[in-house]
């Protein structure tokens, strides 16, 4: 297992010689072959292509040329991003044989940054879930502790990097679907500004609220994976022409004398982790952050600004899945009795609620009650955070009221599930960039701290996270 | 709210079990929703999507895409290079 070699000391290793990008990315398969039995990270391995891309690498090293930046890095991507030739799933039974002819643009930058991709990693169906328990291929365990759910969607993810299977993953988030699972995890998960980093090739779920980042062991890790990620794309036309900064150069600089706001994160938080994340502020202090309260009071109506349009967007877009073209057929005798018979057997039941809940508000009647109506507090609560950030450079909250539940414990009603997202959802729906940072742990489970952001300020992020990372670890 | 008419829109053919679980989470969902109609709205526009700095148009030029074969690889059924779905109109008229 390769757990506690950074992304600079592989590339560095295989510079060096010490190492090679086959041999690291046979230690990373076989890690995976040992552990992944137990839990359930990769849904796919691609052995074939992870060799192949290992011996590219290690071409240049043999030839003596610089390496790319994330040379011989093992990646978990997952599974709702296109791999060509690599069967691609998004955790449902819809998709269980579909193999893209493409690759999504954020795994193309990261192999042609030098990363091996090992496999694809396992997720909630469609990416709708917060505890990797709604895939149709069974959940994930939790590495910190297996009889503990590892969050969703991106639970194969953050599982995979957390149990050192891999270096580092992809994963997407929607209403916190990269920093829940990884804060449960107890790692770094990084949600880019909306436009940030492309998603053609992504799934799409909810398209005005679908991002795609980096699931890593440290910040500095992260912002090498953000680097490899972020940048226009012709193919995308949601994806910035906001020219990238260097995101690893600006880790080092300093953080006295920024000013940090913390909201009121009201009711529901448990006490080991509300007390994990007054620590961190505490420590932040310390260093010389400027801390003061801050007022968000719309977002607490963002769980249910999200819940509208989250599932409104994805009745539209999941359309597409009705058997002509890819994926699940069920045969009968007429097309729509062939396209309701495979929809009913290829979707699990969080998918057809939220089909259900999002064809429902977008119907002739209701539209104007509810879409437009979510889309003016939504409004109102991105003018929020603009109104904040003339005050404060960053925003301080957990990342979740809780740590992570065990398997089969999550609330039976939908509203108290979806209301675990509160901290997670307002970044998604004001399209700003968010952070989410071990710090510490409550009852033996990790507890992450959640930084967000200015629009385009993920330098800042990871500069703040990566000194956060030092306290912590003091 | 008649979930069975909503599962038609949608193209869901839900069994009696699935109906009637959602027959009580559905409304329970909305009711919760219902929490925006005390937030005052009045002249904001409607949000869409995040700000985006411009976003990119590029030039409409010829571009290699997916071969037939690519584009057809994971059709469930195929024939003479097309998708082949069931009859749509039937010679009795009726398509359902």
């Amino acid at each position: 297992m390769t757990p506690s070699l950074t992304v600079e000391q592989i590339r560095t290793r295989i510079a060096e010689r010490q190492t090679t990008a086959t041999v690291l990315a046979t230690r990373s398969l076989a890690a995976i072959d040992a552990g992944d039995g137990a839990l359930n990270c990769f849904l796919t391995r691609s052995r074939e292509r992870a060799f192949e891309q290992a011996a590219r690498i290690d071409a240049i090293a043999d030839r003596g040329d610089p390496l790319p930046p994330l040379a011989g890095v093992p990646v978990g991507i997952k599974d709702v991003l296109s791999t060509r030739g690599v069967r691609t799933t998004c955790g449902s039974r819809i998709l269980s044989n579909y193999v893209p002819a493409y690759d999504a643009t954020a795994v193309a930058r990261l192999e042609n940054a030098g990363a091996v991709m090992v496999g694809k990693t396992n997720c909630d169906e469609f990416a709708m879930g917060s505890s990797t328990e709604n895939s149709a291929f069974g959940p994930t365990r939790n590495p910190r502790d297996p009889s503990r759910v590892p969050g969703g969607s991106s639970g194969g993810s953050a599982a995979a990097v957390a149990a050192g299977l891999c270096t580092a993953a992809l994963g997407t988030d929607t209403g916190g679907s990269i920093r829940q699972p990884a804060a449960f995890c107890g790692i770094v998960g990084l949600l880019p500004t909306y436009g940030r980093v492309s998603r053609y090739g992504l799934a799409a779920f909810a398209s005005s609220l679908d991002h795609v980042g980096p699931l890593t062991v440290s910040c500095r890790d992260a912002a090498h994976l953000l680097q490899a990620l972020a940048g226009a794309d012709p193919l995308d036309a949601t994806c910035s022409l906001q020219p990238v900064p260097d995101y690893v150069a600006a880790l080092e600089g300093p953080i006295r004398g920024l000013r940090i706001g913390v909201p009121d994160f009201g009711k529901g938080l448990q006490p080991g982790v509300a007390a994990a994340v007054e620590h961190a502020i505490d420590r932040l202090r310390g260093a010389g952050c400027v801390v003061s309260r801050v007022s968000l009071p719309l977002n607490d109506a963002g769980i249910a600004v999200y819940y509208v349009l989250a599932t409104a967007e994805a009745s539209s877009n999941l359309a597409r899945y009705d058997g002509v073209r890819y994926g699940l057929r069920k045969p009968a005798a007429t097309l729509p009795e062939m396209i309701r018979q495979t929809r009913n057997a290829g979707f699990g039941a969080e998918v057809k609620r939220r089909v259900l809940l999002g064809t429902y508000v977008l119907s002739a009647g209701y539209y104007d009650a509810y879409y437009r109506k979510a889309q003016q507090v939504r409004a109102l609560l991105a003018r929020g955070f603009a109104q904040a950030f003339a005050e404060v450079d960053v925003i301080l909250t957990p990342t979740t009221p809780t740590t992570a539940f065990a398997l089969g414990q999550e609330s039976s009603s939908p509203v108290e599930r979806y209301l675990a997202d509160v901290y997670t959802v307002p970044a998604d729906l004001a399209g700003i960039p968010a952070l989410s940072v071990p710090c510490g742990q409550s009852e033996g489970l990790p507890v992450g701290v959640q930084f967000v952001g200015r629009p385009f300020d993920e330098a800042l992020l990871l500069r703040l996270g990566h000194h956060f990372e030092r306290l912590n670890a003091a | 709210m008649n979930i069975a008419a909503v599962a038609a829109l949608a193209h869901l053919d839900l069994n009696p079990d699935e109906l009637a679980r959602l027959e009580r989470e559905l409304p329970a969902i909305l009711e919760y929703v219902a929490q925006l109609n005390q937030i005052d709205t009045t002249g904001v526009e409607p949000m869409s999507q995040p700000l985006l700095a411009g976003a990119p148009l590029r030039e409409d030029e010829v571009r290699p895409g997916f071969s037939q074969a690519d584009a057809l690889a994971n059709a469930p059924r195929k024939d003479e290079g097309m998708f082949q779905v069931p009859a749509v109109v039937s010679r009795a008229g009726a398509g359902r």
